[in-house]
């Protein structure tokens, strides 16, 4: 249901720019808590139905299709607006006003906290155009891309506080030389984690959201339904199960990293580790913000993901691989070339040195250090190849992220 | 032309041209399509490990490396309030969002509709593993119909004219999923 404008009756917005929600009817602003007494005087807990309750029963095999999708009526315009599984806020596709279901926020757990929008649509919009114009790689149709849909998402969010405990052997090896020494060191210890955000949405992968990171949680305020209003919004759909999992493996990955970073030098690996993860019991619940982003380019739909809060733009974009692979292997030929005619100079010149010190001394001088400098090379040129090819992979990876079919269907299944 | 030395350009040139070449188009590629691929940073959820125990370069046998692991290795308890159900409440919304108080009637009649607004199976956390709230908005569990308790009270058998009352009926299923709704 709608929140309505208590001096004209047209239904309500929240606006980010302003942080108040506003009636675009008349231009009343008022506080999302404000509202709160007047408006929700009208709310009635109107019941979701099923499909199956308000089309009858449909034919066999097509029920699995509409299993988890809810009809409400709109106050509105008496529209009916459909819903899937764990949306809270839409908008009517018919009269487009936003529409809150209050009946599942009552029904469901109730979000403790949300940080509202900060950042408009234009916002986004913008700050998406600055980061992508300018991109060597980056198509030009998608340098000036058309978004195919703008949505404001409220994701939602548990807030866990937990402690980590750990203990472990590190394995460090340094070279020296010929010589490889290698050494153990215990670590053992506890490490505090504070509101550490854990997607509570499956439809979302959590490599989407943990990218969205860091939020300012000294911005959340107390949930209240009025900041839904113009947005989109999702409940949890987590299991608890799948929130110890999260917070047990994101806080061993914190845990290890720290613990790798206290033992200085060399090569480091974990041997051995056992540890465990007590989370608090009192894990808050909050939506946090979200611009989703979409379009098409080459029959791909791709979305690109801003920080509601920071304007934070997350995306991989598509790559003009014909102007990325030429550049690339003209540079190869180039460098090696390059390379290969200094070396050859350099490489001419030292053993004439030899050649010649050899036939005045006839010692056998030990030129163990240019054949250490041979290998340094090698060895250096290995790891910044494979370096860089680590970088190439990690770019098409997250492309294939932003192409992800679940990130697009997380948002393509609303109301317009 | 010198073979040797033209051997040993090739093959320290053709790693470094290639390296050289690979980092420098991983990083434009990087920097050109990739954009805000970062995670939170440590420092921001955590202070740092409070180390119980340090130990450097003592463990290189496989007996010792056990023995320290089992000697400092403890576990914390887990997720209390998750084991101990009693622990958990329900936390509700404030009174204009609440459905009126269900009497024994909606109870009775009102299963159909609140099974259908129920979260699909498998979904979300179970109704009793919400989070804490402010106690003052948790209603007090004794206005709630107890199916249990109802109407039943120890007869008087020296009375006059007494008729037991009806046993009560052990729940059903059904009585304790209409419970269940309400609680949600």
């Amino acid at each position: 249901m709608a929140t309505l404008c208590k001096n004209c009756g047209h239904a309500l917005i929240f606006d980010p720019s302003i942080q108040k929600v506003r009636c675009e009817q008349c231009g009343s602003t008022f506080l999302a808590e404000e509202v709160e007494s007047e408006s929700k005087k009208y709310v009635q807990d109107q019941k979701a139905l099923s499909m199956q309750q308000v089309y009858g029963q449909s034919a066999e095999g097509t029920a699995k299709e509409y299993l988890d999708c809810y009809i409400y009526t709109c106050g509105e315009c008496g529209g009916e607006v459909m819903i899937n599984g764990t949306e809270v806020s839409t908008k009517c596709v018919y009269c487009g006003n936003p529409t809150v279901v209050f009946s599942r926020i009552s029904k469901q757990e109730c979000p403790e906290f949300i940080i509202p929008f900060a950042i408009t649509k234009e916002q986004a919009l913008a700050a998406i155009k600055t980061e992508i114009g300018h991109g060597l790689f980056v198509p030009k149709a998608v340098q000036s891309f058309t978004p195919e849909s703008v949505h404001g998402i409220y994701i939602p969010y548990w807030i866990v506080d937990a402690d980590r405990y750990e203990t472990m052997i590190i394995r460090k090896t340094t070279s020296n030389g010929k010589n490889t020494h290698t050494s153990y060191h215990g670590r053992s210890g506890t490490m505090r984690i504070k509101k550490l955000p854990v997607d509570a949405c499956t439809m979302l992968s959590d490599e989407s959201s943990t990218r969205l990171e860091p939020y300012d949680f000294s911005k959340m305020v107390m949930f209240d339904e009025d900041y839904l209003l113009g947005f989109y919004s999702n409940t949890s759909d987590l299991t608890y199960g799948d929130l110890t999992q999260a917070v047990n493996a994101r806080s061993k990955a914190m845990f290890d990293e720290a613990a790798l970073e206290s033992v200085k030098g060399g090569r480091k690996k974990i041997v051995k580790e056992v540890g465990n993860c007590a989370i608090d019991p009192d894990v808050k619940y909050a939506l946090l913000p979200a611009w989703f982003v979409t379009f098409e380019h080459e029959g791909q739909h791709n979305t690109i993901l801003v920080n509601g809060q920071t304007g934070k733009v997350v995306c991989g974009l598509p790559i003009r691989k014909a102007l990325f692979y030429t550049l690339l292997i003209i540079t190869c030929i180039v460098l090696v070339t390059l390379f290969v005619f200094i070396g050859y100079h350099i490489f001419d010149s030292v053993m004439d040195y030899y050649v010649s010190r050899r036939s005045r001394r006839s010692s056998s001088s030990s030129n163990n250090n240019s054949g250490k400098i041979v290998v340094g090379l090698i060895a250096c040129g290995i790891a910044m190849a494979a370096a860089g090819i680590k970088k190439i992979k990690n770019v098409f990876a997250k492309l294939r992220l932003t192409q992800s079919t679940k990130t697009f269907n997380f948002t393509k299944k609303r109301q317009e | 032309m010198n073979g040797v030395a033209l051997f040993f350009a090739i093959i320290v040139g053709a790693p470094l041209g290639l390296g050289v070449a690979f980092t420098l188009f991983g990083s434009l590629l990087n920097r050109s399509n990739n954009h805000g691929d970062s995670v939170g940073e440590n420092r921001i959820y955590t202070g740092g490990i409070i180390f119980s125990s340090q130990e450097d370069k003592k463990l290189y046998k496989t007996d010792a490396q056990n023995e320290y692991i089992s000697l400092h290795a403890k576990s914390l308890p887990t997720d209390p309030v998750f084991k101990n159900p009693s622990a958990r409440v329900v936390r509700r919304m404030p009174q204009p969002e609440k459905p009126a108080a269900p009497t024994a009637a909606y109870a009775a009649t009102a299963a159909p509709e609140a099974a259908a607004q129920a979260a699909p199976a498998g979904q979300g956390f179970p109704s009793s593993t919400a989070f804490p709230a402010a106690p003052a908005e948790t209603p007090e569990p004794a206005a709630q119909v107890d199916p249990l308790a109802q109407g039943y009270s120890l007869p008087d058998p020296t009375m006059q004219g007494f008729s037991a009352p009806a046993a009560p009926q052990a729940p059903t299923a059904q009585d304790y999923e209409n419970f269940d709704n309400y609680i949600e």
